[in-house]
C-alpha cells in the first residue's frame, strides 16, 4: 500500500479519500488480527501450562510405578527415575517459555494495539468530524443570498473549519502512515521473538532428552532380554502349572485310599504345621473350629485362618508341659489330644497317617524341648497370671544348682570315650543315658530295664536331663562302655557266647539279656582255674586296683565278688575307702559310694572313715559321709570320736562340719517318736498324719514342734524380735521348733565348699570346749510353757545356732531363702526376707562374742 | 448356677473326682504304679521325659493321675501341674538310701507350695520287694513328715511290680478327701 501524500490532503479528491479509506481498512484487518493473536496465543499459553502440569503428574507417577514395581532390577528402576526428572526438566523450560511469551509477546503485542492501533481510530473520528464541519460551513456559505451581509462571516467560517480539517486530514494521514510503517517493523518484530522463545525451548528440550538417550538405549536392551526370557518361560511356567496341578487325585480325599500309609510318616521331624479341627472346651455340645496349627521349637501355636495369634498367649501351648495321646474309639475318626496341666486339646486330624505325624512329630517336639540347653520359653504355660514368673526360679538345693560349664564340657568328654557312641547293652545309636556306677551309657529302653533293677545292680542318670556331680562324671570318664564290657561281656567278646540282642530286639529279650549279664554274670569270664587262684585273691586285687585307681580292675573284681570292705592286714586293715579318703582322691571315694562300701568301717586302729577324713583335712569326704548318716560316735582305740580327734588335732574346718552334723543328729532324735513306739511298730503299721483318727498320740516335744514352713519363719521372727534383749535366749528357744533343714542344709553345704572366716572357727573351738552334752532336756518344759534351762545348756544351744546361721553367710544363704521363698507367694517371704538380714547381723555379733570369749579364756589358760 | 452337668450327676450318684499329681526322684516308679493301676498288669518302662495322666477309677471315685517325669532338670516343671490338685503322691524308692535326703527336700518344697497347701500327701515306699528297702517308719523319719502338722499324710509300703499296697493308698486318698 502507497503512502499517503500529505499534500494530497488540501485537493482531498475521491481518489485520495479512496486512498485513505484503504488505508482505514488495513488498520481494521491489523486491530483484528492482533485481537484474534493475543486471544490464541493467551489460550495456548494456558493449555501449555496445563499441559506442563499434567505431564509432571506423569513424572510423578513413573517414578511412583518404578519405586513400588516388584522385580525390576535396581537399573530399571534408576533409568525410569532419570526419565521422570528429565520430563521434570523439560516442563521447567516449558514454563519459563510462557512465562517468556507472556512477557515478550503477548504483553508488547497488547501496548502496541493500544498505543498505536486505537490512536489511530481515534484520530479517524476527530478527522470525520472536521470533514463534516468545512461540509456544513461551506453549505451554510453557499447558500446564502448574495447580499447577505453574514458572507464574509461565513467565509471565515469556512476558512477556519477548512484550516482544522486541513490539520486534522494531515495529521490524520500521518498517522496512518506511520502506523503502515511501525506495523512493518514492531509487529513484526514481535512475532519473531515469539520465533525465538519457541526455538529456544525446543533446543533445550532437545539436551534434556539428548542427555537420557543412552539410557534409553540400555533399558531398551533390557526390555529386549526381559520379553526373550518371558517368551523362553512361558512353556516353563505351562509345565510347572501342569506339575503342580498333577498331584493324583487321591490327595483331594480327606481319607487316602491309595498307596502305602506309614510310607511317607516323618519319625524324626520336630516341626510340622497344617490344619486340624479343634474341639471346644465346652463341656456339652462343643463346637469343633478349624484352627491352623504350627510346632515352632517348643511352643504349639494356633489360631484361625488370616489371623494374628502370636500376641494371644491363649493361643499358645508350651510342650514342656504336655503330653500327646491317641484317642481310641472318640465319637470322631483320627483324634489325638494334646494334654497339658490346665487344659486337654481334642484335635482332629483328616487322616490316620496326618494324625499319626501329628503325635510323632508332637512327641519328638516335646523330647527335643526337654533336652535342649536353651532357657526354656515363658510362654505358653496358661494358668493364673500370678504364678507367671521365671520359669525355672533359683530355688534349686545345693546339689541341684546347674551344671557347671565345667562339668558339661565334662559330660561332652563321656559321649567320646571308646565304646560310648553306642548303647552298651543293645548297640543302638545316640545313647543319653548312663549307669555312673558301670560307667556306661545306654539308650532310653535300656536304661528303663536297668532302673527295674534297682539302684543296687545299676545307678541310671540322664547325661542331658539329670544334674551331675564332678566326682560322677570322673567315674565314667575313667570307665566307658568299651572297658566295662570288656568285664560283662567277655565272653561274648571271646566268642563262647552269642550277643542276642541288638538295637530292635523285643523289650522282653533285652530285659533277660541284660539280667544275664549284669545280675547273673553269665558272659563274664569266669575261667575254673582261674577262679580257684582268684577267689584267694580277689579282693586283695580289688584293694590294689582301688589304690592305684585302676577302675577297670576294679570293677572286674567286684564282679567276680571281691568284697568292697576288704581290710588290707598289710595296710593296717583299712578298707578302701580309708585309702581313697587318705590319698583324697575323690573319684575313688565316689566310686566306693556308688558300689555301696560300708561308710562306717573301722581299721586296726579302730579309725572310721570319718576319723580318716579329718585327720587328712577330706573336708569334702567328710561332708559327703555326713550327708550319707555316717556314724559320728565310732570310738577309736584311743577312746576319740572323730569330734575328738578334731579337736585333738585341731582341725578347724573339720570340727565345725561336724559340729553342725552333731547338732543335727540331735534334733532329729528329739522329733523323732521315742523309741518305744517305734519299736512297738511292725513294718506293717501304717504311718499317717497325727491328727487323724486311730493315730496314736504323739510324744510332747514332738506335738510342740511345727510345721516346715512355719518353723522356719519362727525362727526367723524370733530371732529378730528379741535381737535386741537376748539373741543367745531366743535362738535357744527358736530351736526348739527345730531348725529348718534349709538352714542346716545350707550350712553343711557351704562348709563343704568354702573355707570359712577365722571367726567363725574360733566359735566353734569355743563351742567344742564346752563340756555340757547338748542333752536331752527341752529347753521348753512339758506342758508347753518356757522353763528356766541351765546356763550351759542355753549357751550350748546358743552357740549351736549361731554357728549353724552364721555358717549360713551371704552368698550362701541366700540359697536357702531363694529356696523357701521358692515355696514362692509363701506369706512369710517378705518377713524372711527382713529377718534373714537381721539374723545374719546377730548371729555375726554373737560370734564375735564367742570369738572374745575364747580369747579370754585362752589367756586364762 | 454354673455346675456342670457331669458334676452335678457325679453329686447325686455319689460319683467323686480326684486330680492327683504323682511326683518323685527319677526311677522312683512312678509310671510303674500309674499303669499297675491302670491296666492293672506290671508294664516295662522306659524313664518318663514329660508326663503321663490316666483316669483310674477305684471304688466309685475317678482319680485323675498326673504322673511327671523326675528327673534333675525337669522338677522345675513340677510347680506347672500344682493347680488343683487334690492329693499328691509322692513316690520313693526305698532302696535308694543315698538320695532320702534328696528326696525329703524335694517333697517339702512341693507340699510348701501355696497351691498345694490344701493337697492330702500319700507317700508310696515303693520297691518295698527289693534288698535292703526302708521300711514305712524309716521313710516317714527320713522324710521328716512328723514336723507336717497341717494336712493328713499318709506312708504306705507298696511294690508297683505286683500291685501291692497300691489301692489301700488310694483308698486312704478317696476317704480323706474334702468333698467339694
Amino acid at each position: 500500500m502507497d503512502v499517503l501524500d500529505l499534500k494530497a490532503c488540501k485537493e482531498d479528491t475521491p481518489n485520495f479519500r479512496r486512498q485513505v479509506n484503504d488505508h482505514e481498512d488495513a488498520v481494521l484487518a491489523l486491530e483484528n488480527t492482533v485481537k484474534s493473536l493475543l486471544k490464541l496465543s493467551k489460550a495456548s499459553v494456558e493449555l501449555a501450562q496445563e499441559y506442563s502440569l499434567k505431564q509432571q503428574a506423569m513424572a510423578e507417577d513413573m517414578k511412583t510405578i518404578a519405586q513400588s514395581q516388584r522385580g525390576h532390577d535396581h537399573v530399571v528402576i534408576q533409568s525410569i527415575e532419570e526419565f521422570s526428572r528429565s520430563i521434570q526438566d523439560l516442563e521447567r523450560n516449558r514454563e519459563m517459555m510462557n512465562t517468556q511469551i507472556t512477557q515478550m509477546f503477548i504483553e508488547p503485542m497488547e501496548t502496541f494495539l493500544k498505543n498505536e492501533v486505537v490512536p489511530v481510530k481515534e484520530a479517524r473520528k476527530q478527522f470525520q468530524k472536521a470533514s463534516d464541519d468545512v461540509d456544513l460551513a461551506l453549505t451554510r456559505y453557499m447558500s446564502r443570498k448574495p447580499r447577505d451581509h453574514t458572507i464574509p462571516e461565513a467565509s471565515k467560517d469556512v476558512a477556519d473549519a477548512r484550516k482544522k480539517f486541513h490539520v486534522e486530514y494531515v495529521d490524520y494521514c500521518l498517522k496512518l502512515n506511520e502506523l503502515q510503517a511501525r506495523e512493518q517493523f514492531e509487529f513484526t518484530e514481535h512475532i519473531v521473538t515469539y520465533m525465538y522463545t519457541l526455538s529456544s525451548f525446543f533446543h533445550r528440550g532437545y539436551d534434556v532428552l539428548g542427555s537420557v538417550e543412552p539410557t534409553m538405549s540400555t533399558i531398551t536392551e533390557n526390555i529386549q532380554s526381559a520379553r526373550t526370557r518371558f517368551t523362553e518361560d512361558k512353556p516353563l511356567v505351562k509345565a510347572t502349572r501342569d506339575e503342580t496341578l498333577n498331584i493324583g487325585n487321591e490327595v483331594y480325599y480327606p481319607l487316602r485310599p491309595f498307596g502305602n500309609p506309614t510310607e511317607n510318616l516323618r519319625t524324626e521331624a520336630t516341626t510340622k504345621s497344617g490344619y486340624l479341627f479343634k474341639k471346644g472346651h465346652q463341656r456339652v455340645m462343643a463346637t469343633w473350629t478349624r484352627q491352623y496349627f504350627e510346632i515352632e521349637g517348643e511352643l504349639l501355636i494356633y489360631g484361625a485362618r488370616g489371623k494374628k495369634t502370636e500376641d494371644d498367649p491363649a493361643l499358645v501351648i508350651n510342650l514342656r508341659v504336655c503330653t500327646v495321646k491317641i484317642i481310641e474309639n472318640g465319637d470322631r475318626p483320627h483324634l489325638f489330644e494334646v494334654i497339658s496341666p490346665m487344659r486337654v486339646h481334642v484335635l482332629q486330624a483328616e487322616n490316620t497317617e496326618d494324625m499319626k505325624e501329628w503325635v510323632v512329630c508332637l512327641q519328638n517336639a516335646i523330647t527335643a524341648a526337654h533336652n535342649s540347653e536353651a532357657a526354656p520359653e515363658v510362654r505358653g504355660f496358661g494358668g493364673n497370671k500370678e504364678r507367671n514368673d521365671p520359669l525355672f526360679p533359683l530355688h534349686g538345693s545345693p546339689n541341684l544348682n546347674g551344671n557347671t560349664d565345667q562339668d558339661k564340657q565334662l559330660l561332652l568328654q563321656v559321649r567320646k570315650i571308646p565304646g560310648n557312641e553306642v548303647c552298651a547293652d543293645c548297640k543302638s545309636l545316640s545313647p543319653m543315658w548312663a549307669s555312673v556306677n558301670h560307667g556306661t551309657v545306654l539308650c532310653i529302653e535300656c536304661s528303663g530295664i536297668h532302673r527295674s533293677l534297682g539302684v543296687h545292680v545299676s545307678k541310671v542318670r540322664s547325661l542331658n536331663l539329670d544334674k551331675w556331680e564332678t566326682e560322677a562324671v570322673g567315674i565314667m570318664l575313667k570307665l566307658g562302655n568299651e572297658k566295662t564290657n570288656k568285664i560283662f561281656e567277655a565272653r561274648i567278646l571271646s566268642g563262647a557266647e552269642e550277643r542276642y540282642v541288638n538295637v530292635n530286639s523285643e523289650r522282653a529279650d533285652k530285659e533277660r539279656f541284660i539280667i544275664a549279664k549284669y545280675i547273673k554274670k553269665e558272659y563274664i569270664d569266669t575261667d575254673e582255674d582261674k577262679k580257684e587262684f582268684l577267689k584267694r585273691s580277689v579282693h586283695e586285687s580289688f584293694w590294689d586296683a582301688m589304690d592305684v585307681s585302676d577302675y577297670t580292675e576294679a570293677l572286674r573284681c567286684l564282679a567276680l565278688g571281691a568284697n568292697i570292705d576288704h581290710k588290707n592286714d598289710d595296710h593296717g586293715s583299712m578298707t578302701a575307702l580309708h585309702r581313697a579318703i587318705i590319698r583324697r582322691d575323690d573319684i575313688a571315694v565316689e566310686f566306693l559310694f556308688q558300689w555301696f562300701c560300708d561308710i562306717n568301717a573301722i581299721d586296726i586302729m579302730g579309725w572310721s572313715a570319718m576319723h580318716h577324713a579329718i585327720a587328712n583335712d577330706n573336708a569334702k569326704a567328710l561332708t559327703h559321709l555326713i550327708k550319707k548318716h555316717a556314724k559320728y560316735d565310732v570310738r577309736n582305740r584311743s577312746d576319740q570320736t572323730p569330734l575328738d580327734l578334731a579337736k585333738a588335732m585341731e582341725k578347724s574346718e573339720s570340727l565345725i562340719v561336724l559340729q553342725i552334723y552333731q547338732f543335727e543328729q540331735q534334733q532329729t532324735e528329739q522329733t523323732r517318736p521315742s523309741s518305744a513306739q517305734s519299736s512297738n511298730m511292725s513294718s506293717s503299721t501304717i504311718y499317717h498324719s497325727p491328727s487323724l483318727p486311730g493315730s496314736t498320740s504323739s510324744p510332747a516335744s514332738f506335738a510342740d514342734a511345727t510345721g516346715f514352713t512355719t518353723s522356719s519363719s519362727e525362727v526367723f521372727s524370733m530371732a529378730v524380735n528379741t535381737a535386741a534383749q537376748s539373741a543367745a535366749l531366743s535362738a535357744a528357744s527358736a530351736v526348739n521348733g527345730s531348725l529348718p533343714p534349709l538352714l542346716r542344709d545350707s550350712a553343711a553345704s557351704s562348709l563343704s565348699t568354702s573355707s570359712l572366716p577365722n571367726s567363725i572357727a574360733s566359735a566353734t573351738l569355743t563351742l567344742s570346749r564346752s563340756t555340757t552334752p547338748i542333752s536331752s532336756s527341752s529347753p521348753l518344759s512339758k506342758d508347753g510353757k518356757p522353763a528356766l534351762v541351765s546356763r550351759n545348756s542355753t549357751g550350748n544351744f546358743a552357740k549351736s545356732a549361731a554357728a549353724a546361721s552364721v555358717g549360713a553367710t551371704p552368698g550362701r544363704f541366700s540359697v536357702a531363702d531363694t529356696r523357701s521363698l521358692a515355696a514362692n507367694n509363701n506369706p512369710w517371704a517378705e518377713e524372711i526376707e527382713a529377718a534373714k538380714t537381721k539374723l545374719t547381723k546377730v548371729a555375726h555379733d554373737l560370734a564375735q562374742d564367742l570369738e572374745s570369749v575364747s580369747i579370754k579364756e585362752e589367756q586364762k589358760a | 448356677m454354673g455346675i456342670p452337668l457331669s458334676k452335678a450327676i457325679a453329686k447325686i450318684f455319689g460319683n467323686k473326682e480326684m486330680r492327683i499329681l504323682m511326683l518323685g526322684l527319677d526311677a522312683a516308679g512312678k509310671t510303674t504304679i500309674l499303669y499297675k493301676l491302670k491296666l492293672n498288669q506290671s508294664v516295662t518302662t522306659i524313664p518318663t521325659v514329660g508326663f503321663n495322666v490316666e483316669t483310674v477309677v477305684y471304688k466309685n471315685v475317678k482319680f485323675n493321675v498326673w504322673d511327671v517325669g523326675g528327673q534333675d532338670k525337669i522338677r522345675p516343671l513340677w510347680r506347672h501341674y500344682y493347680t488343683g490338685t487334690q492329693g499328691l503322691i509322692f513316690v520313693i524308692d526305698s532302696q535308694d538310701r543315698d538320695r532320702i535326703d534328696e528326696a525329703r527336700q524335694e517333697l517339702h518344697r512341693i507340699i510348701s507350695d501355696r497351691e498345694m497347701k490344701d493337697c492330702l500327701l500319700l507317700v508310696f515306699a515303693n520297691k518295698q520287694d527289693l534288698p535292703g528297702a526302708m521300711t514305712p517308719a524309716e521313710v516317714t523319719e527320713k522324710l521328716q513328715l512328723h514336723t507336717m502338722r497341717e494336712r493328713p499324710w499318709y506312708v504306705h509300703p507298696s511294690c508297683a511290680t505286683t500291685g501291692e499296697g497300691l489301692f489301700e493308698g488310694l483308698n486312704w486318698m478317696s476317704q480323706n478327701v474334702k468333698s467339694k
